[in-house]
């Protein structure tokens, strides 16, 4: 939200309650008594907080805040309650909801968005992002006041304080491919640097270059050294005694649009500076700081005015005791993540802002979006956060899948218009990336680059390209190819604009980390659909990449007809006894108790029965499973086609032909309606075609899985009518009594926060053959047999016979390079496998 | 002679049910056998002194099969960063 559409909000609501307070209505009295209100509510909130220690009682399930949350006047009318703990829950019936769930997930973050009450979270991130938007405590606190049922208790006013202060003082800049942080408080860059993990990572090889520096102006402007420059000197040399002095001189009281305006000027004036810094080559990295010091040391009071009168700014209040000056230190990129966290910790994150309309220095990008090309409403929504005032920030866009996230990074990168680094996670997804963005912009094929496994391309010869590539691609560290290598250097030598990452939930596994310190941008922006992992690392995103831009309301999408409206299903399917049986024994091996619920022959007859039924009205149908087994199990039974991990690449592009179909088939292919798929369907591959998904097993209680899953059929097929009941289904088929129940109680946890509702079929079969669908139960032989390979463990033997092989095969070639002493077998089960070949010792 | 036990009628939902009863009396988990006679799929005919008890028991099993929101533990990490971890 910028500040214009801050503003825009404000006026909406000034005019929401002008017509409430001719409604005779209290939120307009409210209105005109605010000062009356915030003298008032000081000592309310005293009160509350002395309540709050009396009388909040704990129930069984959560708190009771009946007692201190008392309401105000007008409250029929106000759509929020604030609660102490900093949860917010919003009534979706308000008339007031459209411009409180703008403001909201400005500010918060969406928990869970039902139907009817929305639950939003404030947290350090969410306000961080709120006011690296533009959005002020002041701002922030009169809005969530005025939208409140009940007075905004003290503890989420301090906590909305603490986050918001401290937030902006501090930038990461990326400046001629060296990292510097940037701020004009001196005494925040002094307590940045007494953090260790900060300390550690600054960069002390110029520390010595600097000193040499120092002596030299010393020599020669003895008599006028500002107090910019020594303290900017200072800062760099750790010297924290002096670095006091500057901070006395410092003006506190600047607004913070001032320090923008300042900064943008000084910026303006380095940047000349720069140039002449820029011959001299020993003085590089330290020619900006340099450069800036003496901007700020005459540029002060006058260039101030100058720059407002210049600009046109209206917002500047001069203030003529204003002396600002932007002090920085270097920091090595290698520890660009730690110093981002410890910064964060610190409650200083660091901001990173791209002014990328006046970055002279790297070459412009020749990318438009085609005139055809339609950016829907919500996508410039997300968009508009991401560049807010102008320049670009980073984070995270958070859009369900089918919802178009490749376009709005296309849209992103068409903004920027400088070098663009994708990643994707694998290289199916790059072919899909650079498919789209032939097809919205027109950017000339040259500009847009691979880096994969196959082909390693090199960088458009003008510096301005579009390099698709994958994590994996970017973090693998040993045995590059010479082209790789080749290729891969010039990245590291390439001032990036962006960086896309797609599917961005993947980042924080650690390599993925490695991917990341490897390229220098100035932006980055991470798309995904499910922003939760079950490892709790999605925090990590925050200093990885920046704070959630954006995240879009799943319903509101379904009600535009930009999403299908799925039906979702559960489907209870009862445990044969013999099944049961042998599942409740307490020496059956945890692995097979999950073999015999996902075998678990109702199951298969219930698929089957779905099947049929769906494959008639001509759906196009996924059955995901997780276990090979038992995919291997449904293919044969079942006779449907099956692709998995081991499936070749040739297979896999066959059966994905023929499952898209019409014209995607190469001649003499045949359609398939129905395809057997492991996980590697979940993420990656896109079939905008299928619009059933029936689930038969999946990874325990991942709720990223499930939504995952879920998008593959989200995406809306063209031509179909939006009022007309559902149209696609997702089914998940539950073994009854089995910890299946529960995993599947779990999984589903993301998708009810995004307002989707489980409906639970226990009598499926009645239903069936109600409706005249054919049920079959599997043979009693063919449920014996069944059991009997499960308990001979026979299907999975074969398959670890298969990967044994496979391992056996890669690991004579390895053996043969190990031997010549090119590499050590780091593998496991590589080592395991020369261990008992007698390769290894 | 005719030898009568009195009893209760167990009538269980599924077929499934049913097998976990069977588990009970066979693990030995209620001190001692309560299961007279298996009549079909579904139906068993058990002592009555141990009806509560069963039920009792699938009660909690099937409890241990349902996932609870552990919403608490979230609102502790909106006051300050997650530290923990790595």
């Amino acid at each position: 939200m910028g500040p214009k559409q801050a503003d825009l909000l404000q006026a909406a609501l000034a005019e929401a309650e002008n017509v409430a307070l001719q409604e005779n209505n209290y939120l307009g009295e409210d209105f005109v008594t605010e000062d009356y209100d915030d003298k008032l509510d000081k000592s309310a909130s005293a009160k509350i907080a002395d309540r709050a220690r009396k009388n909040t009682s704990v129930l069984a399930s959560g708190v009771d805040f009946r007692k201190i949350m008392q309401l105000k006047e007008g409250h029929e009318s106000r759509p929020i309650w604030v609660a102490p703990t900093g949860q917010i829950y919003l009534e979706a019936s308000s008339p007031y909801f459209a411009l409180a769930t703008d403001f909201l997930v400005a500010i918060a973050e969406p928990e869970s968005r039902p139907e009817l009450i929305h639950h939003y979270k404030l947290t350090p991130y969410s306000l961080y992002a709120a006011v690296s938007v533009n959005l002020d405590t002041e701002t922030i606190l009169r809005t969530l006041e005025r939208l409140s049922k009940v007075p905004i208790p003290p503890e989420v006013d301090t906590f909305v304080r603490r986050c918001t202060a401290s937030h902006g003082k501090a930038k990461l800049v990326l400046k001629r491919n060296r990292l510097y942080v940037e701020s004009p408080y001196p005494e925040v860059l002094k307590k940045l640097l007494e953090i260790r993990a900060i300390r550690q990572a600054q960069d002390q090889s110029i520390d010595a270059r600097l000193r040499r520096l120092e002596a030299r102006r010393m020599g020669q402007d003895a008599e006028g050294v500002g107090p910019g420059q020594s303290a900017n000197s200072v800062v760099q040399s750790n010297d924290v005694r002096l670095l006091e002095s500057a901070a006395v001189q410092e003006d506190r009281a600047a607004q913070a649009t001032d320090f923008e305006e300042l900064d943008k000027l000084l910026e303006r004036r380095i940047e000349n500076i720069d140039d002449i810094a820029d011959d001299d080559e020993e003085d590089g990295g330290v020619g900006a700081n340099d450069a800036t010091a003496m901007a700020a040391n005459d540029g002060g009071g006058s260039g101030k005015k100058r720059s407002a009168a210049e600009a046109g700014m209206k917002d500047v209040k001069s203030e003529p005791s204003a002396q600002r000056k932007v002090l920085s230190f270097e920091i090595r990129p290698e520890y660009i993540e730690q110093v981002k966290e410890a910064a964060m910790m610190a409650d200083y994150p660091l901001m990173e802002e791209y002014d990328f309309k006046r970055d002279s220095r790297n070459p412009d990008l020749p990318i438009n979006l085609r005139a055809s090309t339609r950016v829907r409403a919500y996508q410039e929504k997300s968009l508009a956060k991401m560049f807010g005032n102008g320049r670009a920030r980073s984070g995270i866009i958070v859009l369900p899948c089918g919802a178009g996230k490749t376009l709005t990074g296309i849209t992103a990168a068409c903004t920027v218009k400088k070098s663009c680094i994708i990643f994707c996670i694998n290289s199916v997804g790059v072919e899909q990336w650079i498919r789209s963005i032939k097809m919205f912009t027109t950017l000339k094929d040259e500009h847009i680059r691979r880096f994969t496994s196959l082909s390693k391309d090199d960088l458009h010869e003008s510096g301005a390209t579009v390099l698709v590539t994958t994590y994996n691609m970017m973090s693998y560290s040993k045995g590059r190819s010479a082209d790789g290598e080749r290729v891969m250097q010039q990245v590291k030598n390439t001032e990036w604009g962006l960086i896309i990452m797609d599917e961005v939930h993947v980042v924080p596994a650690k390599m993925f980390r490695m991917a990341l310190r490897h390229v220098k941008s100035h932006c980055k922006l991470g798309l995904t659909a499910t922003l939760v992992r079950e490892d709790g690392l999605i925090d990590d995103l925050n200093f990885l990449i920046g704070p959630k831009l954006y995240e879009a309301n799943w319903q509101a999408l379904t009600e535009q007809g930009f999403l299908a409206k799925v039906l979702c299903a559960e489907v209870w399917c009862p445990m044969t006894p013999e099944f049961f049986e042998e599942y409740l024994r307490p020496d059956t091996p945890a692995k097979r108790k999950q073999l015999l619920y996902v075998m678990n022959p109702n199951k298969f007859a219930i698929c089957q029965m779905l099947l049929r039924y769906h494959v008639e009205k001509k759906d196009k149908v996924l059955v995901f499973s997780d276990d090979i087994p038992a995919i291997l199990r449904y293919s044969t039974y079942l006779r449907i086609h099956h692709l998995y991990g081991d499936t070749t690449q040739w297979e896999r592009e066959r059966l994905l032909r023929r499952f898209r179909g019409g014209k995607n088939m190469l001649e003499g292919e045949k359609e398939i309606n129905v395809l057997v798929i492991s996980q590697v369907g979940d993420v990656g591959i896109d079939l905008p075609q299928a619009n059933v998904i029936i689930q038969v097993s999946s990874h325990f209680g991942s709720r990223r899985q499930e939504a995952q899953r879920l998008g593959r059929i989200l995406r809306p097929k063209p031509g179909e009518d939006f009022n007309v009941g559902w149209n696609a289904f997702f089914y998940t088929l539950i073994s009854m009594d089995t910890s299946e129940m529960y995993f599947s109680n779990k999984r589903q946890q993301y998708l009810v926060d995004q307002g989707y509702t489980f409906k639970v079929i226990r009598n499926i079969k009645e239903i069936a053959r109600a409706s005249g669908i054919p049920y079959e139960e599997l043979p009693i032989e063919k449920q014996r047999e069944i059991q009997r390979d499960l308990r001979a463990n026979k299907v999975s033997e074969a398959l670890f016979e298969k990967s044994l092989e496979i391992a056996n095969r890669q690991a004579a070639a390895k053996s043969r390079k190990a031997a010549a002493g090119r590499i050590a077998p780091t593998n496991k089960l590589m080592r395991s496998v020369l261990r008992k070949t007698g390769r290894l010792k | 002679m005719v030898n009568a036990v009195a009893g209760s009628l167990l009538t269980c939902s599924d077929a499934a049910t049913l097998q976990y009863v069977l588990f009970l009396e066979n693990e030995g988990s209620l001190g001692k056998s309560f299961v007279y006679q298996k009549l079909d799929e579904t139906h068993l005919f058990v002592d009555s002194a141990y009806v509560d008890q069963i039920l009792a028991k699938i009660d909690e099993f099937s409890d241990r099969n349902a996932y609870e929101l552990d919403r608490g533990n979230n609102s502790k990490d909106s006051a300050k960063p997650n530290k923990a971890k790595r």
